[in-house]
């Protein structure tokens, strides 16, 4: 019985595990996507943050990978309050 | 006067490496110092745990005869295939974006929209994929997408050939 229930806590725990991967690669495409609509001339940008992304996914250390993902929500994010400002021309952006 | 020596246990449940064995994955332990080195390893029966000794300067001295403390402070976490599985997934898609940007860049040096059209429609696809219900349903849709992504990236490199 305990063994059972320890097997469905990891069970649980894999699930959970697969579903907040899938949750923060929804958010952080769906980003891109934003970047993408908003600005013409993002081809470059878009091609590093897939880039990063990619070099991120390969992390084994569970904090780098999750501080790596953090960090580039946190970039797009601060991209699309750029480009929704039209601080596009005059302002560096993240 | 007593020897002594700085060392420590890292408790690790048969279980986990069971686990591992069985669906592959990754080990990890949080908290260990870096200059810590392999020492001994045994096996407590009476809690079903391996006990691997490591020494390093960072622990207290323990004296000869005295109860070798265990690492507190360490987490082992257990990755799963499947998460890497999936991991391994969405990295070969976006590899594969990235490839097939440099070509569309190389084709049109000016003009970026279709390139970024076709990049939208496929972060898209890759977003239905992911946010599909069953476990199942993602894997064989990370393969479709992967497949076709490559294909696109053939017919791009054979027209960028031309």
């Amino acid at each position: 019985m305990k063994e059972k229930m320890k097997k469905n806590n990891k069970e649980k725990v894999e699930i959970k595990k697969i579903c907040k991967l899938r949750q923060n690669m929804i958010e952080i495409l769906s980003l891109i996507i934003e970047v993408i609509e908003k600005d013409e001339n993002s081809l470059n940008y878009i091609k590093d943050k897939l880039i990063s992304l990619k070099e991120i996914l390969a992390f084994e250390n569970k904090e780098n990978f999750r501080w790596g993902l953090n960090f580039v929500r946190e970039t797009l994010k601060r991209r699309i309050k750029c480009l929704e400002k039209g601080e596009s021309k005059n302002e560096k952006m993240p | 006067m007593k020897k002594c020596r700085k060392i420590a246990y890292i408790p690790i449940s048969p279980q986990i490496i069971l686990n591992m064995l069985k669906k592959g994955g990754t080990l990890e332990a949080k908290g260990l110092p870096e200059d810590c080195k392999y020492v001994l390893s045994q096996y407590d029966c009476i809690r079903d745990l391996f006990l691997i000794a490591i020494e390093s300067k960072s622990f207290e001295c323990i004296k000869e005869g005295e109860r070798i403390p265990e690492i507190e402070d360490i987490t082992l976490s257990y990755a799963p295939l499947e998460v890497n599985e999936l991991k391994e997934g969405i990295s070969k898609i976006l590899s594969i974006l990235v490839e097939i940007i440099k070509i569309k860049e190389k084709e049109n040096k000016k003009d970026s929209k279709e390139a970024l059209r076709t990049l939208k429609d496929s972060i898209s696809t890759l977003i239905t994929t992911l946010s599909h219900k069953e476990l199942l349903e993602v894997k064989t849709g990370l393969i479709f997408n992967e497949e076709y992504l490559k294909s696109l990236l053939n017919i791009s490199k054979r027209l960028n050939k031309k």
